[in-house]
């Protein structure tokens, strides 16, 4: 009797250590596209409920891209055709694939959500996920027709993120305790933050474009280390979400080999 | 050990995980905390069948969690557990020898026992399973306070399940 029990606790304690080893298996994808495909079914029925408000969700954010839109100017009125306006020449960075949540969970500390497309619409494993109110998350697996992705609200997430007013930039990093706020690390304590400033996206990081929204900044403290801790509400109530967009850096590639072949490392390893 | 008992568990334990994946996971309270259904499976396993295959089940239908959540083996660690310390439990609370445990049905406990056996098992495994979750030791007070309000919300699920399945299940 006990001999069994050890072995299976022992067997249970090295998958807890292991935990990557599902990512590595056939039962990653296997459990991914069973409960890609199931939960899809489920929302399937469950999103008529939220229909509402997505609409009304998808009918601003029609509004602000219709908005950008005037501003660059576009289509002559003459020969008909569209024409940019952008002096870096327009080359496009990143691609936004259109995709529905269809799990989701907030009560844990590692929380983790599952999408509905995969390596067949083109997702890779790094890409980032948005809605129009913000960062959602981070794909680590990338299945045939399912994906599985890192939450916001996961103690192992780091984003990379700067106040909006005078582009200082700091780590946002989840505690594990509220779903409805992350924390702001890593700025420096001389810097003034007020009540109410925008948190955004960096662009440092080749995940995330340039300057989407996180959160707004609701208090600010020193923690037990000393270092300077900022409470940020999430724009986006993650108990609610339906739908999101996946993005896709297609310079990721070159900008991982750049980063590989880094002049200074290299002369280390000569030494 | 691998007779039609053991066969009618599998089929038991797998539709224990799929209500917890795709029903009980869905299901949260004030954003935060949410119900782990499937340790009525433990909860309800009658003593005189086979100990060792309790163990083994326990197990499965952790790591079928696992698989499911990506969790590791946390589920799997608290349930055999949950599931080792469940008959010396009973003993200790109905007095009884091991060789009485063949014929000890749930009957027999008073109604106090019973409400103690159920809270001390639910609690004891979610504290295990939360603390594996967070794996530090700083966030201890936050990690008890959660365990204990998602044992609360465990246990009316537990009861719900007891009074719709009464006969089976015996008290």
């Amino acid at each position: 009797m006990l001999l069994i029990f050890l072995f299976l606790e022992l067997i249970a304690l090295f998958l807890v250590f292991k935990k990557n080893i599902y990512h590595e298996t056939i039962l990653a994808s296997a459990s991914t596209s069973f409960t890609g495909y199931v939960n899809g079914k489920i929302a399937k029925v469950t999103n008529y409920i939220n229909l509402p408000s997505v609409n009304h969700d998808l009918m601003d954010e029609n509004a602000f891209l219709r908005e950008q839109l005037v501003h660059l100017g576009i289509k002559d009125a003459k020969t008909k055709k569209f024409y940019t306006t952008d002096s870096l020449g327009g080359k496009q960075t990143y691609s936004f694939i259109p995709s529905e949540i269809v799990n989701n969970s907030i009560t844990k500390t590692q929380n983790l959500l599952t999408i509905n497309k995969g390596t067949n619409d083109g997702i890779e494993k790094g890409d980032g996920i948005i809605t129009n109110n913000g960062v959602i998350g981070i794909v680590t697996f990338a299945g045939k027709n399912y994906s599985r992705a890192i939450s916001l609200l996961n103690k192992d997430i780091s984003i990379n993120a700067r106040i909006k007013g005078n582009k200082y930039f700091g780590t946002i990093k989840w505690d594990g305790k509220d779903p409805r706020f992350v924390q702001l690390l890593e700025i420096p304590k001389y810097i003034s933050v007020k009540k109410g400033d925008t948190i955004e996206t960096d662009g440092k990081s080749p995940v995330f474009p340039e300057g989407i929204t996180i959160g707004k900044v609701v208090s600010k403290g020193i923690d037990a280390t000393g270092e300077l801790t900022i409470q940020v509400k999430l724009k986006q109530d993650f108990g609610n979400l339906s739908h999101g967009y996946i993005v896709t850096n297609l310079n990721k590639a070159e900008i991982k080999s750049v980063e590989k072949s880094d002049t200074i490392t290299n002369r280390q390893n000569v030494q | 050990m691998f007779n039609k008992d053991f066969l009618i568990n599998i089929i038991k334990i797998i539709i224990f995980a799929l209500l917890q994946v795709f029903v009980f996971n869905h299901i949260n309270f004030l954003g935060s905390y949410q119900p782990y259904i499937y340790i009525v499976f433990i909860l309800f396993y009658p003593p005189y069948q086979n100990k060792y295959a309790l163990l083994i089940l326990a197990f499965l239908l952790g790591l079928m969690i696992d698989i499911f959540e990506y969790t590791g083996g946390i589920h799997a660690f608290a349930l055999t557990l949950i599931a080792f310390i469940r008959n010396p439990i009973i003993k200790l609370l109905a007095g009884k020898q091991e060789y009485e445990m063949e014929f000890f049905t749930f009957h027999s406990l008073s109604f106090a026992q019973w409400i103690f056996y159920l809270s001390i098992l639910t609690c004891l495994h979610h504290l295990i399973l939360l603390t594996l979750e967070n794996f530090k030791l700083e966030g201890i007070t936050p990690t008890l306070l959660r365990a204990l309000i998602n044992s609360g919300i465990t246990l009316v699920f537990v009861f719900i399940y007891k009074i719709l399945f009464k006969n089976k299940v015996g008290i």
